[in-house]
């Protein structure tokens, strides 16, 4: 009986051989895994740049990226981010840098140079005649500047009738009702709130953020989408899924007079931002980084990419370059910075961990 | 004694595998949500400090819960369906229900986003009703409960029918009609013999959908609103933007603890160890 039910003999050698085969199979796989991870070496003539992914950086591949490629024979990989500071802060912790070269916000250079996340930029290489002194950081270059504006759909405000024209507006259920959308994200919307509360922009900073807070309640059930990436507010006016949005100038731009989308946008009470280019601490690639960053910020290539996306040039010379009509379109032109704000950088950088704590506990709240 | 054990070797893969890539990772974010050995519960204080973590949690389950009744309800019959069709049309039916199972989870959210957005390239839903004169304007199915519900469910549907259809395969039809030959009506028949019978494969799918739908991360986050904010979602929020690690270990922790007493009732209940097997 016992042996029927065991059949010792048999069992224990099929055991056995399907033991050895499976020992042998793993010995196999971690040889693999071996030789795959040897194989895994540094590419010497390639560099890794992280930006912020649809229309502008496919405006930034043609202007920079596949110029310089040519140019240099030096490969480009591109990866994008939503301006998410932690992915950078944890691929320098944890040693495993990714990303050679990251275009960054203000307040994440700033971040970044306290919590030493970022290699110096050497000065020596790149030429900075032209380039405006406010560009110029000891572990960044501004490479151009954007705003976050106000946009709207021309579908539910046609040309004639009276659209959004400032955030107090935008905050008017009861003049504009329909859906909006705004960014999730507390840089620049708080901005936003305490403008639509009737705060002065010249005396927005430092921002009351309880104030811009309880101004976000009256509008908070009005939002139907807490935008992410750069290309959704324009795709939420397109679709008319909402009826207005903040969003980046160059986007709209890109889809008004390129895609031909019904939307238009308003330069009142914008935020404009400089952006930087940041080379992330731990980078093997360093002086190729600092070689591209070098030939980006030449005044031909600045005004190439503002012919693409009018963001403005953080070197001036680049601006001779530039036709009139796209002039009037960049955020820096006089006539736009007049109507606009700019983003105080160093006071996000010094309260931005602890706004988005709150941020997004509010934004779970009923 | 040692030859008893011999009978174990086969699995010895599977244990070095699971402890290796399953239990020290484990291991790992238990330490990480606890700050090491300092044993430092200071993250889960913070969870129980407001009620927004468990408000989000309980959102889940019920999400959850939801998802896994749409499931029941359209996949059942389905797999009967499936189960009782000539080969030749259960092959062809089996391939639309294994096909959406092959594609990318994102191409499927964002095929619903398309179809179910107020207007513009999509919108197939609301220009199908505005032209029919159903509706007078265009309505939301966006961003809400909703569009999460349709998209998740259509997503974990397969799972479901796979399941029922595979329990209901080893079940003798000739019982129905036996049934049926006593003098039992149809409904009776259903309810009395078919029904039980399938209920393993009504737990197991239940519980898989349920379990799979607890931690979906991309589906809400795509085409949800800020209402149908799921744990995962915080997870994510926790590790990527604020880089609190510890906090968002301590979520994954909970979420865990959540679900192993999930598992627990579920296995008190209708042993969840024979489900695995099959009707025997």
């Amino acid at each position: 009986m016992k042996q029927l039910l065991y059949q010792k003999t048999n069992s224990v050698k099929w055991y056995t051989k399907f033991y050895r085969m499976a020992f042998v199979s793993l010995l196999v796989t971690i040889i693999f895994a071996a030789c795959f991870g040897c194989s895994q070496k540094d590419v010497e003539n390639e560099i890794v740049i992280c930006s912020w992914g649809g229309a502008f950086q496919e405006a930034q591949r043609d202007a920079f990226f596949e110029p310089f490629e040519e140019s240099t024979g030096i490969k480009i990989v591109e990866a994008s981010y939503n301006a998410e500071y932690g992915k950078i802060k944890a691929m320098v912790d944890a040693k495993k840098v990714m990303w050679d070269v990251v275009d960054v916000e203000t307040s994440a250079l700033f971040r970044g140079t306290k919590e030493d996340l970022f290699e110096p930029i050497d000065y020596t290489i790149v030429d900075t005649t032209h380039v405006l002194s406010e560009a110029i950081h000891p572990f960044g270059i501004g490479t151009d500047f954007f705003s976050t504006v106000l946009a709207y759909s021309t579908n539910a405000f046609p040309p004639g009738t009276p659209h959004p024209r400032n955030w107090k507006d935008f905050w008017d259920i009861k003049k504009f009702p329909g859906r909006r959308s705004l960014r999730k994200d507390p840089r620049s919307t708080l901005e936003f709130a305490l403008l639509a509360d009737g705060v002065q922009p010249d005396s927005l900073y430092p921002l009351d953020v309880e104030r811009a807070f309880r101004s976000l309640d009256r509008i908070k059930n009005h939002i139907s989408v807490w935008w992410v990436s750069g290309h959704q507010p324009v795709q939420l006016l397109a679709d008319e899924e909402v009826i207005m949005t903040s969003a980046f100038n160059g986007r709209v731009w890109v889809a008004k007079n390129i895609d031909a989308i019904p939307i238009d946008m308003v330069w009142n009470q914008a935020v404009m931002y400089p952006e930087w280019w940041v080379i992330l601490k731990g980078s093997k690639h360093k002086k190729l980084a600092i070689k591209f960053i070098a030939f980006a910020l030449s005044s031909e290539r600045q005004a190439a990419l503002s012919k693409l996306i009018p963001y403005g040039p953080t070197n001036r010379d680049a601006l001779n370059y530039i036709d009139n009509k796209i002039l009037m379109e960049l955020p820096t032109n006089t006539k736009n910075l007049e109507m606009q704000v700019i983003i105080d950088g160093r006071w996000w950088s010094e309260n931005e961990a602890s706004i988005i704590g709150k941020w997004n506990s509010w934004l779970l709240s009923k | 004694m040692l030859r008893r054990y011999r009978i174990l070797l086969p699995l010895l893969p599977a244990i070095i595998f699971s402890v290796i890539f399953f239990c020290y990772p484990l291991i790992r974010i238990f330490a990480l949500s606890v700050d090491g050995y300092k044993f430092d519960f200071v993250s889960y204080a913070e969870i129980f400090k407001t009620t927004l973590y468990l408000k989000v949690i309980v959102n889940t389950l019920l999400i959850s819960t939801l998802i896994t009744f749409l499931c029941l309800v359209l996949g059942y019959p389905v797999a009967y369906l499936l189960s009782t069709t000539t080969k030749k049309k259960r092959n062809i039916l089996i391939l639309f229900v294994i096909l959406p199972l092959w594609t990318s989870l994102l191409v499927r959210t964002y095929a619903w986003m398309v179809i179910l957005q107020q207007s513009g390239m999509g919108g197939q839903v609301n220009q199908f009703l505005l032209k029919a004169g159903i509706i007078d304007e265009p309505l939301t199915y966006m961003y809400n409960l909703f569009s999460v519900s349709v998209a998740m469910t259509h997503v974990l549907l397969p799972l479901m029918i796979l399941t029922l259809y595979a329990v209901m395969r080893s079940i003798n039809i000739e019982i129905l009609l036996i049934s049926r030959n006593l003098g039992a009506n149809r409904f009776r028949t259903f309810f009395k013999i078919y029904l039980p019978l399938t209920l393993p494969g009504i737990i197991a799918g239940s519980f898989i959908v349920f379990m799979m739908a607890l931690g979906y991360f991309i589906t809400p986050a795509l085409i949800g609103g800020r209402r149908q904010t799921m744990i995962a979602m915080l997870i994510d929020n926790q590790i990527n933007y604020l880089l609190n690690w510890s906090f968002g270990a301590a979520l994954s922790v909970i979420l865990l603890i959540v679900v192993t007493i999930i598992y627990i009732v579920f296995n008190r209940s209708f042993g969840l160890d024979k489900i695995w097997g099959g009707l025997r």
